[in-house]
């Protein structure tokens, strides 16, 4: 699309092809092969990733609004997936668990991020930086944090602060900081995984990832 | 026996010991067992569960000294499906002795497999097999059984006696400072069940937690003397049926252990109770009971030999013993769990781990890490993260599989163990090179850190 003369809009970026719009266009357009010309002011570049978001953000819209209506009690109902408080905080702190596994063991390993590991400049960093922003907003005290004792929720937000701050003294192009510090980064988040894994996981009985087996020893 | 000796205590209780007693609640026991077993065999099938536990991983961690062969999937269905089959015998009595020897074997092999899948309910099920494959035969309520009816009191007591050892074992074991002054854990996992209807919102009240541990630990410590003292018996079955009933609506992961309980507990009552409660009924109902004695033509005393008495003693000492023998090993053994299995260790404790292992190459020193899930499916790896020998275990596998020449690398665990609510804290010395730790069987490991406080 961006090779075409075609002009860009929503519209035309709906009725392309699922590789071409999305969250997975979004990355190539803004760290992929070229990105650099999206800050040299490249106008279809420009278009096509305003397009994107904007389509993306429809669809965010749309899936709010249908929520809102009731879609999701409809949805529960008929799909037989109705799911009870415990069920939706076992799902959303798997899904944390699952993130924060593929940023500390894939990610921020030390051996992978001691290769040039390829990645645009940038993305590796902002993306670890919004995977540990984004768990650590979820325990703010209105959130997931509300049900947790003081000492987790402390212990919660003092490691991913750390986490962040290594993250930041590391500089912003992860794969170019020093060994130092991306094993400082390294540690740092698998502390706020540990916390995550262990902490919180007992404080709100998570089952984590597994069925519940006939079992009696707690 | 003389007139003297009739008289003397042991005497008498040696008498009592052999007079012949209806076999309908040790029948129904049977049949209890029987179910459960049934019950649990289809839910492994039903759950996928032998796939999960047995076929899926990739690593097993079996027992020291006791490997055994898995076998392929289709091989550990059918030993699932035969467990399922002497269950379905054990309830219908046919040839009972023989169906629970058959348990044993099955059952036993698929425990022996992996020890991550111990559970203490399991354990009860093949103690209580061994019983019935040792207790004297009794055709009540059997399809096809050798024996007539009627059994000895002394089978009566002994099956009484193994109940009592599970429900005083799990009171002991919550005799700890958590339980008792913190209401921990019973606390935080009520307080995560306060979505439940009706009895949920009271689960997030202050005191809850306290007021619920205390409740369940004098149940446990003196259930068994309300079943025991005939004013409090009937009593005592319904709070049996309604603790479990309760436990299993706040823990439905509890399986089938309340449905195994309140079947055993009803071993308290009069021996014949389900024929005179059936009376009872029938005269409700307005019609005619059944009549016919329990045990027609029996013996009324049976003599009850020296070595019966030795072995039956010497087996109620090792239902004591065991569950104790952690008090000869040092440490604390809700963090260490060194002599945790077999001691009725019943939702005493609440832990979660993280463990990453460290691989140090003896040659090149290049360190490479290995989380635990890396080996093991999330199940194994939600027990093994909180049992030191476990992790033993584990390390050692890693050094074998990496040895290069020979030479084992250095395997360091970096351990961490939430315990009771507590900030997460390690559990092995991550300094130590585990995989070269020898195990010391029945003594502390020294490479086990202490408890947080």
């Amino acid at each position: 699309m961006l090779a075409g003369d075609e002009p860009i809009t929503p519209e035309t970026v709906a009725t392309g092809a699922s590789g071409a719009r999305g969250l997975l266009a979004a990355e190539h357009l803004l760290f992929g092969s070229g990105a650099d010309a999206l800050a040299e002011g490249e106008a279809r570049r420009c278009d096509y990733a305003a397009a994107v978001a904007a389509l993306a953000a429809g669809e965010a819209q749309r899936l709010v609004d249908e929520f809102a209506d009731g879609a999701a009690e409809t949805l529960a109902g008929r799909g037989g997936v109705a799911m009870t408080t415990e069920g939706a905080i076992d799902e959303l702190v798997n899904t944390q668990v699952n993130a924060l596994d593929d940023l500390v063991d894939g990610r921020l390993a030390p051996d992978a991020a001691g290769e040039p590991s390829g990645s645009p400049a940038g993305h590796e960093s902002a993306l670890a930086e919004a995977t540990l922003a984004t768990v650590a907003q979820l325990y703010a005290p209105e959130r997931l944090g509300g049900p947790l004792p003081d000492g987790t929720r402390q212990a919660v937000r003092s490691t991913f602060d750390d986490a962040l701050a290594a993250l930041d003294a590391g500089g912003s192009e992860l794969p170019s900081s020093g060994a130092a510090a991306r094993g400082e980064i390294h540690a740092a988040a698998d502390e706020a995984r540990v916390v995550v894994r262990t902490d919180v996981v007992s404080a709100l009985d998570v089952v984590l990832s597994f069925s519940d087996n006939d079992g009696d020893s707690g | 026996m003389t007139g003297r000796d009739a008289t003397s205590p042991a005497a008498r209780m040696r008498l009592a010991a052999g007079r012949v007693v209806p076999g309908h609640s040790i029948a129904l026991a049977r049949i209890t067992v029987g179910v459960v077993v049934v019950v649990s065999a289809a839910r492994l099938l039903a759950h996928g569960w032998v796939a999960q536990l047995w076929s899926r991983p990739e690593l097993l961690l079996g027992w020291p000294g006791l490997d055994v062969s898995v076998l392929p999937h289709a091989g550990l269905v059918a030993v699932v499906v035969g467990v399922g089959a002497t269950g379905v015998a054990l309830a219908l009595g046919v040839a009972p002795r023989a169906a629970a020897a058959a348990f044993l074997v099955g059952f036993g092999y698929l425990e022996l497999l992996d020890r991550t899948t111990y559970l203490n309910h399991y354990w009860a099920m093949t103690l209580l097999a061994l019983l019935f494959v040792a207790l004297p035969g009794d055709g009540t309520w059997a399809l096809w059984a050798r024996r007539p009816a009627g059994v000895p009191a002394w089978a009566l007591w002994l099956l009484r006696g193994q109940v009592a050892v599970v429900y005083v074992g799990a009171a002991v074991a919550k005799l700890d400072p958590d339980w008792l002054l913190r209401g921990e854990p019973l606390g935080m996992w009520l307080a995560a069940r306060t979505d439940l209807p009706v009895l949920g919102p009271l689960l997030g009240l202050p005191g809850v937690g306290p007021a619920a541990s205390w409740t369940g630990l004098l149940f446990d410590l003196t259930i068994v003397a309300w079943l025991w003292w005939r004013p409090t018996r009937v009593p005592a079955v319904v709070a049996v049926v309604a603790f479990h009933a309760v436990t299993w609506v706040l823990f439905p992961a509890i399986g089938v252990f309340p449905l195994l309980m309140v079947g055993l507990a009803t071993l308290w009552l009069p021996p014949d109770w389900p024929v005179t409660a059936g009376r009872r009924v029938a005269r409700a109902l307005g019609r005619r009971p059944t009549a016919g004695p329990a045990a027609p033509g029996l013996t009324p005393v049976l003599r009850v030999r020296r070595r019966t008495v030795v072995l039956a003693a010497m087996w109620m000492g090792v239902q004591v013993v065991v569950p104790l023998r952690h008090l000869a090993i040092p440490g604390d053994v809700r963090w260490t769990e060194e002599g945790g299995r077999f001691a009725w260790r019943v939702m005493a404790e609440e832990k979660v781990g993280w463990t990453t292992f460290r691989v140090t190459d003896a040659d090149t020193g290049a360190v490479d890490r290995v989380a635990l899930t890396d080996l093991l499916t999330p199940t194994q790896a939600h027990v093994a993260a909180t049992r030191p020998d476990l992790l033993h275990q584990v390390a050692g596998v890693i050094a074998d599989r990496r040895a290069a020449g020979g030479v084992r690398p250095e395997v360091r665990a970096d351990a961490r163990v939430s315990w009771n609510g507590r900030g997460n804290a390690a559990l092995i010395d991550p300094d130590v090179d585990l995989a070269a730790q020898p195990w010391r069987a029945g003594r502390h490991q020294p490479w086990i850190l202490e408890p947080p406080s």
